[in-house]
């Protein structure tokens, strides 16, 4: 009876789509995969995802992450009632969620953040800039510039005028 | 068919206040593909190097895990990250959690007024409490005086600088 229904869910998200990505590659997904992204989501309402959905500011490396990511959250939203499903995938989720970040480069970390926005899929957006916000906690001005390789285009004068103006948030 | 109002309508929509903010950058052809153009990842966004645009800069500087001091520090980094955390900090704070380290420390203190008893129509007057961070935050400053402690108001209202 469960694995029945467990079936029916996953074929139940029925028609297929195919993302292509900027250099070409193609990612056949459900649609209740692809409908994680509200971009698509608003695509399949819209009923223009018949010959693909080309994302031409998406790499191929990218979209496969951000493929692995809706297909393994795909479990949240479709099954949702489904409680032996969520109990088993929580922990993977959150283990999966970690990994994929954490392992990250900052130039990919960046790219993925970017997809996640453009494809507009919240919870990778929100997970992927927490990222980021976490490696700016505690950093001093200097250490932030060199982690993300930001150019210091403040003159000596105006700096030396914030740092004046905020001591309290940099002694320590 | 109507789009759903996301929490965080920043992330979807290049519209409203945060258009302002944007609108620097749009110096290339196409406003209809400047989301595709910047998301391309080649092209520089602004001169700071630093690849993410404004608006989802903002999402990280929104994220909980940055509190006043880290935000303050962007601030000192470049000249676009000041311009933004200045320029959104009303969107920045709220999107942060009432205990985080943020309203802690910007909270000078607070207005108390005690009811001894729902009913009864006397209050006392409500009085000035100040938080240690009153002190370390105006310490010398002339402020000091101007709290005053007896000033009344109807309504208990947190202070911030």
């Amino acid at each position: 009876m469960a694995a029945a229904a467990a079936e029916a869910t996953t074929d139940g998200g029925g028609k297929m789509i195919i993302l292509i990505s900027a250099d070409g590659k193609r990612f056949e997904v459900t649609e209740a995969v692809a409908s994680q992204s509200q971009l698509i989501s608003n695509m399949i309402e819209d009923d223009c995802t018949e010959n693909g959905v080309r994302l031409p500011n998406v790499d191929g490396d990218i979209l496969t992450m951000v493929v692995d990511y809706c297909n393994m959250h795909a479990g949240d939203a479709a099954a949702a009632g489904d409680t032996m499903k969520a109990s088993s995938t929580e922990e993977e989720l959150k283990k999966f969620d970690a990994e994929l970040v954490q392992a990250l480069e900052n130039p990919v970390l960046f790219k993925l953040i970017l997809a996640a926005n453009f494809l507009n899929i919240k919870s990778l957006l929100d997970m992927t800039c927490q990222r980021v916000a976490d490696m700016m906690s505690g950093k001093t001005p200097e250490q932030m510039r060199e982690t993300f390789s930001i150019e210091n285009d403040f003159t000596p004068e105006e700096e030396a005028a914030i740092r004046q103006e905020n001591a309290w948030a940099f002694d320590d | 068919m109507s789009p759903p109002p996301p929490l965080r309508s920043v992330a979807a929509s290049g519209d409203g206040w945060l258009s302002l903010s944007v609108s620097t950058e749009s110096t290339g052809s196409g406003e209809s593909n400047k989301r595709l153009k910047r998301g391309g990842g080649g092209g520089s966004v602004e001169d700071d190097g630093f690849p993410l645009h404004d608006e989802v800069l903002l999402l990280v500087f929104a994220a909980s895990s940055l509190d006043l001091h880290d935000l303050v520090r962007c601030t000192a980094t470049c000249r676009r990250w000041r311009r933004l955390v200045t320029g959104n900090a009303e969107y920045i704070c709220r999107s942060m959690l009432p205990s985080s380290c943020l309203i802690r420390d910007l909270a000078v203190g607070f207005f108390h007024q005690s009811h001894e008893d729902e009913s009864s129509s006397s209050v006392v007057p409500p009085r000035f409490v100040p938080l240690p961070s009153a002190s370390s935050r105006f310490s010398g400053g002339d402020l000091d005086g101007g709290l005053g402690h007896n000033r009344h108001f109807s309504d208990s209202h947190l202070i911030v600088s």
